[in-house]
């Protein structure tokens, strides 16, 4: 591994889906590295790969995707490639769930309802921590408090039919963080939820990051909660990432003509209210048989045509640590970004 | 008669449901007036009774008591929750209404024609094949479809594309007022921009009067003349937009405000949070439904539920402490020089 802080870096990952109608090719050649102590947000629409990504990332894709490309996770024992030990060997199931954990999109599927929520918390203490169930039972209890559920001795008893979406949520951020991991990879860990729990899970994601020292994967498609949390943002946009760079960059002087879209097209309160929000002409293809040159041509403003639909960009450096891909951009560096009004 | 100035005036609405013994209130009391042309946002968390509220409006599911008084093209004022069938059919295509999930609101199999036609054939039993397929089609192109596409089944649409549909489906019939529930919360980001931008324009060039259900503050502050805020099932605070969101007069509007996500990381915002959660609706608490997680809260608040009162023109609010608060919320600048 090249960068010493990093905890994991991702290179060049490829995921394919065989389908009948051909070869989907979801996630096509993501590279990204995350800082210890560091959040990085990962933003796009759906059907872009975040999901896939994070995924891979613990190793529990379907077997049907193919997986390529190096994740190298520095480990308690030394930097391990995830791609490369066996997805059900022991070295992984050491890693999965108490070094690199995950907070699941929907906090009412995630959950068993045959077992009592304290069951499921504890499965996690009981592999990684200690095999004593009374111990076990004291850390899980310990952690349900952490992460603000009243009353946890009587909650641990209870079933996930007992608790609203938010406690759910949070008995979910427990579970993932019971073993104390070095990642947390949280994919849309608030979509489902209303505005004002929202903001209390955030914060409680927050705050407990800075008390464990973890490190956070924010995986999301909505730009004010990535503002909020994370200290650099990755775009993704049919399986790849188009522009990465440190948050404020991204929101002040975003690059790529995605990027632009995309922030442009979430109107903001208090701002004056324009008659019409900015937005991106047409929908995400479908990533089978993808023609050659950039995957966002057919919706781009800027395209130029001749370059952008025959070869792939690559990617430039704009700024430190703001790196885009685009043809666009990379012609006209110095230049400031494109106008979007 | 005198002709109202209101398109729409709901009157003290109330939808109770009672289930061995247990009565839910589902929305209570709750009265507002809108012009025409106009569109009213309604937010509040999930389980406040938004959509319950929308679907009385429309008569999908019959109120418990109260008026939704609706003054027709003639002048002629209804109340639309108490007429009888003949005119109800009559009146009812005047109402329509779009629906939150595009996936499951759109009959897998039936085409696209007979999906948007569906609602001609129902209020116009006489009218002609070919003529309703043209109606279709001129429909379809005004909401952003190929007519081409309308031989094919939903399936073949994305979700964008599929609220467009289900925007047709509601527009065939030529409405005066659209009922919106949550028409863009299940579509992506620069999708959701491509529909309210739709809405908006169909809005200038038909004359529709909206009323806009939606969890998303900044949606609705973008779309909205007026807001109404709803808490388990009351209306706490109904204002202009642009009053609401710069200076609130309830708890609940300004712990709501607050807890919205702003998609620039330069706004450090002072952020009220809500303790605990939306209590169970049929067991609500004692005086103010509200007081368990306000942190203004006095003794009376506790134990008298406050009146719904206009405190100032087009300004009502469902508070005691209303006049002597000085709430916080977002602070309106002049247009930035880009």
């Amino acid at each position: 591994m090249d960068r010493k802080e990093s905890i994991v870096q991702v290179n060049n990952l490829h995921i394919n889906i065989k389908m009948d109608e051909g070869i989907l090719t979801a996630v096509r050649g993501v590279t990204f590295h995350i800082d210890r102590g560091e959040t990085l947000g990962l933003v796009g629409e759906s059907g872009c790969g975040k999901s896939l990504t994070c995924k891979a990332i613990l190793a529990i894709n379907d077997p049907k995707c193919s997986t390529s490309g190096e994740i190298l996770f520095n480990s308690d024992d030394g930097v391990v490639d995830i791609l490369r030990l066996p997805p059900k060997g022991s070295e992984i199931r050491n890693i999965r769930g108490k070094q690199i954990s995950m907070i699941f999109q929907e906090p009412m599927v995630c959950f068993s309802p045959l077992y009592t929520i304290g069951n499921q918390i504890n499965e996690c203490t009981r592999l990684h921590i200690t095999k004593d169930k009374k111990k076990s039972r004291e850390i899980s209890i310990e952690m349900m408090k952490k992460v603000g559920i009243a009353n946890a001795e009587k909650r641990y008893d209870q079933y996930p039919h007992e608790f609203s979406g938010g406690m759910l949520q949070r008995a979910l951020i427990a579970m993932a963080l019971v073993c104390n991991p070095k990642l947390l990879i949280a994919d849309e860990p608030t979509t489902a939820l209303d505005v004002t729990i929202q903001a209390q899970i955030l914060e409680l994601i927050k705050e407990l990051q800075k008390e464990l020292k973890m490190s956070v994967l924010f995986v999301t498609h909505d730009l004010g909660t990535v503002a909020r949390m994370c200290d650099r943002v990755a775009v993704m946009y049919l399986g790849k990432i188009v522009e990465t760079g440190p948050v404020e960059e991204i929101y002040l002087s975003p690059k790529h003509p995605y990027t632009i879209g995309l922030i442009g097209s979430v109107h903001k309160i208090g701002s004056k209210r324009k008659e019409r929000l900015y937005s991106i002409e047409g929908t995400v293809p479908l990533a089978l048989n993808l023609p050659a040159g950039c995957g966002f041509y057919d919706r781009c403003q800027c395209r130029i045509d001749g370059v952008c639909n025959v070869k792939e960009p690559e990617p430039v450096e704009v700024g430190p640590n703001h790196v885009v891909s685009c043809h666009a951009v990379g012609q006209k560096t110095g230049e400031e970004g494109h106008d979007i009004e | 008669m005198i002709l109202s100035d209101y398109i729409l005036e709901i009157k003290n609405l109330y939808k109770e449901y009672t289930s061995k013994n247990i009565t839910v209130k589902a929305v209570t009391d709750i009265s507002f007036n809108i012009k025409k042309g106009e569109t009213v946002g309604i937010v509040g968390e999930s389980g406040c009774g938004k959509t319950t509220l929308g679907r009385c409006i429309v008569r999908g599911i019959p109120a418990t008591s109260g008026q939704v008084l609706y003054t027709a093209e003639d002048g002629v004022t209804y109340d639309f929750l108490n007429i009888d069938k003949k005119k109800l059919k009559e009146l009812r295509k005047d109402i329509q209404m779009i629906f939150q999930d595009p996936y499951s609101s759109l009959d897998p199999r039936m085409t696209v024609l007979n999906i948007i036609t569906e609602p001609l054939k129902a209020n116009f039993p006489k009218m002609k094949k070919s003529e309703m397929e043209l109606r279709a089609a001129e429909i379809a192109e005004k909401v952003g479809l190929n007519p081409s596409y309308l031989k094919r089944y939903p399936h073949a649409f994305s979700g964008g594309q599929r609220q467009r549909i289900g925007i047709a489906r509601a527009l065939i019939i030529n409405p005066r007022i659209i009922v919106c529930d949550e028409p863009v919360s299940a579509l992506d980001v620069s999708i959701q921009a491509q529909v309210i931008n739709l809405l908006k324009d169909l809005q200038r060039e038909l004359g529709l009067t909206y009323i806009f259900i939606s969890h998303d503050l900044s949606v609705v502050e973008h779309i909205s003349d007026k807001v109404g805020v709803m808490y388990l099932g009351k209306m706490v605070e109904f204002a202009e937009t642009e009053a609401l969101f710069s200076k609130p007069l309830h708890p609940y509007t300004e712990a709501l405000l607050s807890s919205v996500p702003v998609a620039d990381p330069t706004v450090k915002m002072n952020r009220i949070p809500l303790k605990g959660e939306i209590p169970n609706p049929a067991n609500p608490p004692s005086g103010c439904y509200f007081h368990e997680r306000c942190s203004y809260c006095v003794d009376k608040c506790t134990k008298v539920a406050p009146e719904y009162r206009e405190i100032e023109k087009d300004r009502f609010v469902a508070c005691h402490r209303a006049e002597e608060l000085k709430l916080k919320g977002f602070t309106y600048d002049e247009p930035k020089a880009i």
